[in-house]
């Protein structure tokens, strides 16, 4: 079992020194470190969460055009990540395993997941809360095994947590970062990961019915598969219910994705582009103006964490205190 | 993240629990303290929460000795005992810390079944 040799390898970096474990980790493995790719608007490149960030395009405005990031990401973000990552480490796992894995084998997995959550966990460097912290993903992650260790689903390694870029019908690249992609039997299905501190009820999957990025995930499967046949929302609840609690600590709920849905997609994300592109040919200063406000998405997720910009200006006190600036490269031809 | 050493020279993660020196009181005289850790400044401070409460302080690294440490212990493990251990251990202190994060849950007020008792008392006595 030679990725679970790597784990091992892995384990005993970790045993020695998880704070500095990137560079040690990656210098005796197998595993190259992942390099993280970014979308720039100014070369024609988006993503679909970032088309999902532009239903109001001031925040993209400061997101992606001037490159405004929080100093501090909230727990739940990290929690998630920390999560998300440890359920990569999972299907890696067993997707090179037997179909009825040993006792000794399911063991090892268990302990490389919570392993992995732990090693995500130290590397945020963040102590959480009561409900969002070390021994609470540990719990998530044990029960995790559990539940799904069974899962005769294969994938293919290059099929998890990839990257790909597609051109676009207007002439933009888009940046797709998929979670898992099942190819068995002839069928192809496309697996995202969601974290919910909501309950893992019909209401939260009615949320993906319509879903533009996932949409835009399964457009981009079709073009480069040459079809899709579902998608499926693996849904984990975060923070995990108490023992006492009747609420699902998870779900999954497939979908299908209609021609008619993928065009609505495409349209969506054609004329949200066009505009973006459109703006940037406008002179700086006309930027914020064009990039206008939507108030109806002021209250989305507790509050728009720009609020005070809009409200107070760029000059605010805020931007400095609040914010790290990197802003995107620009090409020289732009005015 | 940087590495960050105890007087031992073993690695001090997040959530370690530790002992140092707390701050001297008014004869000059130093006690022990036990805490947790919750952040790591730099290479040769940590924060600690005091496990009696009030606020954190940021202290030498080289002045705190780890007395458990969680990470250590998941980096180490091998057996279903010592993993199952572990989990329970967390659910208990995991339920423990919700139940005590939300607020009681108030009885429903009973000022209308009162009311009704009084009014019933009030026309007993003109009966």
């Amino acid at each position: 079992m030679q990725l679970l040799k790597q784990r091992k390898k892995l384990k005993v970096c970790l045993t020695r020194s998880t704070m500095e474990k990137k560079d040690d980790i990656f210098a005796g493995s197998a595993v190259p470190p992942k390099k993280i790719q970014r979308t720039n608007l100014f070369n024609g490149e988006f993503s679909p969460s970032g088309i999902e960030a532009a239903k109001c395009f001031r925040r993209f405005y400061y997101t992606k055009m001037l490159g405004l990031k929080a100093k501090t990401t909230p727990v739940a973000m990290i929690f998630g990540t920390c999560i998300h990552e440890a359920v990569e480490e999972f299907y890696k796992l067993t997707s090179a395993m037997e179909a009825h894995p040993s006792k000794k084998d399911r063991l090892d997995v268990k302990i490389a997941v919570v392993q992995k959550f732990a090693e995500a966990w130290q590397e945020a460097g963040v102590d959480g809360d009561i409900k969002r912290n070390l021994e609470s993903g540990l719990m998530i992650m044990n029960n995790y095994v559990d539940k799904y260790i069974d899962d005769t689903s294969k994938f293919e390694l290059e099929n998890i947590e990839s990257d790909q870029w597609v051109a676009m019908p207007n002439g933009t690249m888009m940046l797709v970062k998929m979670d898992r992609v099942l190819r068995e039997n002839s069928m192809i299905v496309l697996v995202d990961t969601k974290t919910t501190s909501g309950g893992i009820t019909p209401y939260f999957f009615r949320n993906f019915e319509n879903h533009l990025p996932t949409t835009l995930y399964t457009y981009t499967v079709e073009q480069l598969l040459g079809k899709c046949d579902y998608v499926m929302i693996d849904a984990i609840k975060v923070p995990p219910p108490p023992s006492t609690s009747k609420s699902e600590p998870f779900g999954r709920g497939t979908f299908m994705r209609t021609d008619l849905q993928i065009q609505d997609a495409i349209s969506t994300y054609c004329a949200v582009t066009d505009y973006i592109m459109s703006v940037i040919k406008h002179p700086e200063s006309e930027w914020a103006e064009r990039m206008y406000c939507d108030q109806s998405h002021c209250g989305d997720y507790g509050g728009c964490e720009f609020l005070d910009l809009c409200k107070h200006g760029l000059d605010h006190p805020t931007v400095r205190v609040n914010f790290d600036i990197k802003p995107p490269k620009k090409p020289e031809n732009l005015l | 993240m940087h590495k960050v050493v105890d007087k031992n020279g073993q690695q001090i993660f997040l959530r370690d629990h530790v002992k140092y020196d707390g701050k001297a009181d008014d004869m000059g005289l130093l006690s022990q303290q036990e805490g947790m850790i919750i952040a790591s400044p730099s290479e040769t401070k940590v924060e600690v929460q005091s496990l009696e409460g009030g606020p954190p302080e940021v202290i030498d690294s080289c002045d705190v000795v780890v007395t458990y440490s969680l990470v250590a212990k998941i980096a180490g493990l091998s057996t279903q005992e010592e993993l199952q251990e572990m989990i329970n251990n967390a659910e208990i202190r995991y339920d423990k810390a919700v139940a005590d994060g939300k607020p009681a849950r108030k009885k429903r007020s009973s000022s209308g079944n009162a009311a009704a008792k009084a009014k019933k008392e009030t026309e007993s006595l003109f009966d």
